[in-house]
């Protein structure tokens, strides 16, 4: 072999033997990794066959009934939760609120006497107010959303306390007719229940939001990346402190249903929640790296939630060993998705 | 491609890959290349965006396994299941974004994991760890001392300092990947410098980048691919830049044209001494529409705080800026968007797109509003049509709006930010290292693009560290030092050691 140009080969032979780039894939087919979707489809499917083989009044109309009444309460918020959640934060204080709410509500109707639509009107601005505050935490002040909503989350719960003498719960009693309070969380409409109805048209329109507005579209790309949305000309802050506004007044709507599901308010009522709606956020296929999240996820993940806690509860399964299991849920919806991306190394 | 594969001197390569596939869903990445590295060489891979040579280097690295062919070292077959095995067998990547520990000194960064320790007590002998570190560093003909923290370091000595790392951790093959991407000219040469020390102690290196003159001064051979094939290896000093551009391309590139100069129309942005802090001071210049002003300084000159400044990221707190002729205070990114001001960052992949959207998201997110129905509604059939618009005016390729954004390549990524500017009809269009990352057809591409959009009234400023890119292009160039204008430049008087004296202030 000569010195000099080693293995310089005419351009032109090269070319033959190189394969033509492929085509990017058809359209309308999406592989499983793509969407969680069909997985949660299949735990969905499987929890309703264990359950109604267990348990004999799990397949029951009344009990189906009270599934998506119980549902809906926790639906609402993690709808607006998802979007915290694209923007790449969390929100803590939600279950707070909801019992900070309720006792709101329960004091205006029962111990101030105010009217039915004042107090759920007021019973919402609450949670909005709480939202608020959350908003200009995290996105004016910049304070990290978990460490914010701590904050917020044991003001309101405390708060809830304070309301209550001597932090009692404050029972709505029978005495009086409250046909609009009543029904927003034990009314039926068509059959189905309210607060499902509610919860469908806030999914809906968050749903709505996301896929079809200019500002939805504006919404992930800060959750996507939110300096490139910020070199954009996009306003991060204002979306972030939207987020926790509509999560904070979700608080607020799902607070006056549980007062009136539960006739009172309680402050120490809806404890815990905060982990059912995130987990049922993440089940869904929304993950805290931003961007992206699914709607129709975050409703399988609240209806598998609701199921596993509503079959356990037929089966005399007690609340601690439920929360140990949703627990679980949360961990193998996490390693599901780890496998999903492919980024799993076991 | 011809069976044996030649070696000058005839000796054992000590790194042997042959017949390399490897595929990523919907693209063959690597087909069938073969790859040597002498003792003691070092070995360019160039080639276009998207040609293969990130797939190859990580191959090598072990971070990818390949899906056919053999690697061997030392002419033994390896199998690389983990970047740990690749580094077992002395294979280390040095990486654009340098993973040093800021807070350490450079001793404790060059030892990393391995301190020298006392060894009755086995607690850390610090006069042993710097004197070793010290001699390490002498040996490379580096003057550092071994005591200072990583993190005060300028980028081109904590490049050099990941370096002696590697050669302390003993490596036999180094991978440079674009390793003077952040560099001053100075600092180029310092570095090639240190190369030459590193590879006459027998080390290895494989270099990649897109500057071809680089290759050409560091390189001993050349290999390059396109399409993920090997085109060819050839001798660095044996062959000319045009043949290597020819090769990586695969058909003829004009080098950038002098533009047609056209005259410029009214002032569109004025400064009048800007500053900001301690990092700028007393910026006045003014921008015609259909004027492209260069900006050129060393790296550090002050330029990305210019940019910030103008951009609103972080408002200036001295001097006035008009728009337009209205005297306006930049607040924020926003504000300078409805000023018409448009930015193209120097991070495409960190500052320029959303990887989780699509292609068509990316164009049409300066301006939702083009792709929305009663201001508020997307409509798809407008976002196809805006997209389409502008992948087929850029050429955009794929030509598929929907593909997600992280899925083309950077010369294409790069148009994707360019269009999305367009898109919104910026008048003024700031461009921060537009060709950084970008292969060379892209580039020209690119380049014609500007004098399109120069010819069409839209005022430019193009802010680069690279000189035939300022020198080609620039109607008129300021160069910044320290924070400040060193000198206005207009481009019939403009050379290379002229822009260079003003830049290092000697001028």
């Amino acid at each position: 072999m000569s010195d000099g140009i080693v293995a310089f080969e005419p351009v032109a032979a090269q070319q033959e033997s190189c394969p033509p780039m492929e085509e990017p894939r058809p359209r309308g087919w999406v592989a499983w990794t793509e969407t969680p979707i069909i997985g949660l489809l299949l735990i969905l499917i499987a929890l309703f066959l264990v359950f109604s083989l267990t348990a004999p009044t799990f397949l029951t109309f009344r009990n189906m009934a009270i599934l998506a009444g119980s549902i809906s309460m926790i639906g609402i918020v993690a709808a607006a939760m998802t979007l915290v959640i694209i923007g790449g934060n969390l929100d803590l204080s939600v279950a707070a609120t909801i019992a900070l709410t309720s006792m709101v509500v329960a004091n205006l109707l029962v111990g101030l006497q105010w009217g039915e639509l004042a107090s759920v009107g007021a019973g919402i601005l609450v949670g909005l107010i709480v939202g608020v505050l959350n908003g200009l935490l995290v996105a004016r002040l910049g304070i990290n959303s978990v460490i914010a909503t701590l904050a917020t989350y044991s003001i309101a719960r405390w708060g809830a306390y304070l309301l209550g003498t001597k932090g009692r719960s404050i029972p709505l009693g029978y005495a009086e007719e409250r046909p609009f309070f009543d029904s927003i969380g034990q009314g039926n409409l068509f059959g189905v229940p309210v607060p499902f109805l509610i919860m469908v048209v806030i999914l809906t329109a968050i749903w709505f939001f996301l896929a079809h507005t200019r500002f939805g579209r504006e919404f992930l790309a800060v959750g996507g990346n939110p300096l490139a949305a910020l070199l954009t000309g996009i306003s991060v802050r204002r979306y972030t402190f939207f987020a926790f506004t509509l999560t904070g007044l979700c608080s607020g709507i799902c607070g006056v249903i549980f007062a009136s599901r539960l006739a009172g308010g309680y402050p120490g009522g809806a404890m815990g929640w905060e982990l059912d709606i995130i987990t049922a956020v993440f089940l869904g296929g929304t993950s805290l790296t931003g961007g992206q999240g699914s709607i129709l996820g975050t409703f399988l993940g609240v209806v598998i939630i609701g199921t596993l806690r509503n079959g356990m509860a037929l089966l005399g399964i007690d609340i601690t060993a439920q929360n140990i299991a949703t627990g679980s849920v949360l961990l193998l919806a996490m390693l599901y998705d780890r496998l999903r991306r492919g980024g799993a190394e076991l | 491609m011809s069976g044996a594969i030649a070696t000058p001197s005839g000796n054992l390569p000590r790194l042997m890959m042959r017949g390399i596939c490897k595929s990523f869903p919907g693209v063959q990445a690597l087909s069938a290349v073969d790859f040597d590295l002498l003792p003691g060489e070092v070995h360019a891979i160039i080639g276009q965006n998207g040609a293969g040579k990130t797939t190859l280097v990580k191959i090598i690295s072990g971070a990818y396994p390949a899906d056919a062919g053999q690697i061997f070292i030392n002419g033994q077959e390896v199998h690389f299941h983990s970047p740990a095995d690749a580094r077992k067998q002395g294979i280390m990547t040095v990486h654009q974004d340098w993973n040093l520990f800021p807070e350490l000194s450079v001793a404790e960064n060059i030892f990393a994991g391995r301190m020298p320790v006392k060894t009755q007590s086995g607690i850390i002998d610090w006069e042993r760890c710097y004197e070793e570190a010290a001699k390490e560093l002498r040996s490379l003909g580096l003057d550092l001392d071994p005591r200072m923290r990583v993190g005060l370091l300028r980028p081109a000595q904590m490049q050099m300092v990941e370096i002696v790392r590697c050669i302390c951790a003993n490596a036999a093959i180094m991978i440079l990947d674009e390793p003077t991407a952040a560099l001053g000219p100075h600092e180029i040469e310092s570095l090639f410098a240190m190369i030459r020390c590193v590879v006459a102690g027998g080390v290895s290196i494989l270099y990649i980048s897109h500057k071809l003159e680089e290759v050409q001064e560091i390189a001993d051979r050349v290999t390059v691919l396109r399409d993920g094939c090997k085109v060819g290896t050839v001798r660095a000093d044996g062959v000319s830049r045009l043949d290597l551009i020819r090769m990586m391309v695969g058909r003829e590139v004009e080098a950038p044209q002098k533009q047609v100069v056209v005259t410029p129309g009214a002032e569109i942005l004025r400064l009048h001494q800007v500053g900001r802090g301690r990092s700028l001071r007393d910026i006045s210049f003014s921008l015609r529409s259909g004027e492209i002003l260069g900006i050129f300084g060393l790296l550090g000159a002050g330029q990305k705080q210019l940019i910030d400044v103008l951009y609103g990221i972080t408002p200036a707190d001295t001097g006035e800026i008009w728009v337009n002729g209205r005297k306006v205070r930049i607040e924020s990114p926003e504000m300078a968007k409805r000023l018409g001001l448009g930015l193209v960052p120097g991070d495409r992949k960190r500052e320029g797109l959303v990887q989780t959207l699509s292609a068509s998201a990316n164009l049409t997110l300066a301006n939702t509003a083009l792709i929305s129905f009663a201001n508020l509604f997307l409509s798809p059939r407008r976002e196809r049509t805006q997209s389409w618009h502008w992948i087929n005016a850029l050429d955009i390729r794929p030509k598929d709006g929907s593909r997600l954004v992280k899925y083309f390549s950077g010369g294409n990524q790069q148009k994707v930010v360019l269009g999305k500017w367009l898109q919104n009809n910026c008048k003024v269009l700031i461009l921060d290292h537009p060709t950084q990352g970008v292969d060379v057809g892209a580039k020209s591409e690119i380049y014609a693009l500007l004098e399109e959009l120069a010819k069409a009234n839209m005022g430019i400023i193009l802010v680069s560290t690279e000189l035939p890119e300022i020198l080609a292009m620039s109607d008129r160039i300021l160069v910044m030092r320290n924070g400040t204008i060193a000198a206005e430049i207009p481009r019939q008087e403009a050379t290379n050691e002229r822009l260079l004296a003003h830049a290092t202030g000697e001028g």
